[in-house]
């Protein structure tokens, strides 16, 4: 067996290595004779700065297929996420337009939390209920929407299960309502198309470091025509017209652009080549019977996320401690306990806790992707042979009965 | 019941660390007999679901154990460890082993305790079941 410093990283989804292409681009810009200057000052200095970040909030904008003029800069996902929800309900609130908002449960914590905090500030949030699979239908939007509606919140992908929303068909519900449009595409940047624009999407969230980029920078889209007005969450200087202030970050936000720019490029084939990795990984784990998907068959082509039945969840990771793939019920954070996106769509606790995200990325290869799957295969099968529930289900307990599980969250897989 | 005082961390972890990867008599279950005693504890649900059994020879003693265990690390090593210390002792003597007491046999921390009560009440209940005591 190999040695455990050679098990493959497959955890992308986290967060991705700065790509060397990145890496050389912003380290040009902190040599000393770099492009260092303060992008708001009028001398040659601030205005090379000016200009490289002007180039790449044009390298973000093609790639999520949006007007360059929309483009904050911010200190990630996390911050574009609050920026949008509370810059957009409040200002909404604070005109006596509404106080109402949708999102869904599976949302991730940088949109679930700000939406806590608008409850506290008197408004009302409704939060969807997934499907089975994770999609949270434009019809159920439809549903959900009224007239005092403000603000409709939804993540183009989901960052446990992969599962995608129809964005497209969510704004095409939306499109002859006044509320606006948050999407969070921090996970589906560089590895699914984004039309911002012509999906009538208002505010879009990125973070770099989930594309090859450095961590610490993201960038909130917010439509210019017509006008997304926000309340900021930060006052100083009046940089980025006073919606993020703040001298900003010309080496950041250059990684960022040349990182926004490699994905677009490389997405035609980026995609398909994930996407043949995660089949491969399901095919091959899927055989091990009493596994159960999480999310869509045809997820995102770099999120796979699996619970392996009958064993226990702590066993399984003491097992694979040193794989670099993300357990179920630790996916969004740090703190333990049942994963709440496993736990909307009805996945039983004890065999949410025994699931695993398994996030290829740029550089996994299938010799990666084989040996992963030969490593849990080997983890499952060793602890099955002492499991009593494994014995039952060999007898034809199904899972369901053995987890007491919810007949809705029934892709086991029974050879 | 007073706790013993800890051993060094790494030695600690050793003696669970071994059984949890070499687990002892979880080859199958043994045929149902009089002579056999089988007891469930825990639920699928809860994540620990354990099955034990004991076996009592002619002269009153056990002299067997088998075990099957649904559990995190210290749960399968406290069944493989306390499957290996019941051949010899009377089904009365066998009782007096608690999660606690495995616990600290194992220098489990006090957070794994719960994971092993489910493997003392799946051995209690083997012990119940036994025809012959
Ligand atoms: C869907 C989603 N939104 C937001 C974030 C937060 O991004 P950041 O780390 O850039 O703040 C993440 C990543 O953790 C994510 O996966």
């Amino acid at each position: 067996m190999s040695s455990r410093a050679d098990w493959s990283y497959l955890d992308h989804a986290a967060t991705t290595p700065v790509d060397p292409r990145v890496h050389r681009r912003m380290a040009s810009c902190m040599e000393r004779e770099g492009t260092f200057g303060n992008p708001s000052s009028v001398h040659p200095w601030g205005r090379a700065a000016a200009a490289m970040v002007d180039q790449a909030a044009a390298q973000v904008a093609d790639l999520i297929q949006a007007d360059p003029a929309g483009v904050v800069w911010t200190s990630g996902a996390t911050e574009a996420d609050n920026l949008a929800i509370l810059g957009a309900a409040r200002f909404a609130a604070n005109r006596d337009r509404g106080r109402h908002v949708i999102s869904a449960r599976t949302e991730h914590a940088a949109v679930l939390e700000p939406l806590q905090q608008l409850e506290r500030e008197g408004m009302e949030v409704t939060l969807l209920p997934p499907e089975a699979d994770g999609r949270v239908t434009p019809d159920a939007v439809a549903d959900a929407l009224r007239d005092d509606t403000v603000l409709v919140s939804l993540m183009h992908v989901n960052n446990e299960i992969g599962t995608v929303q129809d964005i497209a068909g969510v704004g095409e519900v939306l499109r002859d309502h006044p509320t606006r449009f948050h999407v969070d595409a921090a996970q589906s940047a560089g590895r699914l198309p984004i039309k911002a624009e012509a999906w009538g999407v208002d505010l879009l969230s990125l973070s770099a470091h989930k594309v090859y980029g450095p961590k610490g920078v993201g960038a909130l889209w917010v439509r210019h025509r017509p006008r997304v007005r926000l309340e900021p969450l930060l006052f100083g200087g009046g940089q980025q017209s006073g919606l993020r202030p703040g001298t900003l970050a010309p080496h950041l936000i250059a990684g960022m652009g040349e990182a926004c720019a490699i994905a677009a490029e490389e997405l035609p084939t980026e995609a398909p080549r994930l996407a043949a990795l995660r089949e491969r990984l399901l095919h091959r784990l899927m055989a091990l019977d009493a596994v159960m998907l999480n999310g869509q068959r045809q997820g995102c082509p770099h999120v796979l996320n699996l619970s392996f039945g009958c064993v226990n969840g702590d066993a399984l990771q003491a097992e694979l401690d040193g794989l670099g793939v993300s357990a179920g019920s630790a996916c969004s954070s740090s703190e333990r306990g049942p994963s709440h996106v496993l736990r909307a769509l009805g996945v039983p606790d004890a065999l949410a806790h025994s699931s695993l995200r398994f996030s290829p990325g740029r550089w996994t290869t299938e010799a990666d992707v084989d040996q992963a799957a030969a490593l849990v295969a080997g983890a499952v099968e060793r602890l099955r042979a002492f499991s009593p529930a494994w014995r039952e289900f060999g007898q034809g307990a199904r899972l369901d009965e053995l987890y007491g599980g919810n007949p809705g969250h029934a892709q086991e897989s029974k050879a | 019941m007073p706790k013993s005082p800890r051993p060094r961390p790494l030695e600690l972890a050793a003696l669970a660390r071994d059984h949890f990867a070499h687990p002892r008599n979880a080859a199958g279950l043994l045929e149902p007999a009089p002579e056999v005693g089988t007891g469930v504890g825990g639920r699928v649900q809860s994540g620990t679901y354990v099955v034990f059994q004991v076996r009592v020879a002619a002269e009153g003693c056990i002299d067997a154990a088998r075990w099957e265990c649904m559990g995190a690390p210290a749960a399968i090593a406290a069944s493989s460890w306390l499957s290996e210390q019941l051949p010899g002792c009377s089904p009365e003597q066998a009782r007096a082993w608690t999660a606690l007491g495995i616990g600290d046999a194992l220098h489990l921390e006090p957070e794994a305790l719960s994971a092993l009560l489910p493997v003392e009440d799946a051995l209690k209940a083997a012990l119940d079941a036994l025809d012959v005591e």
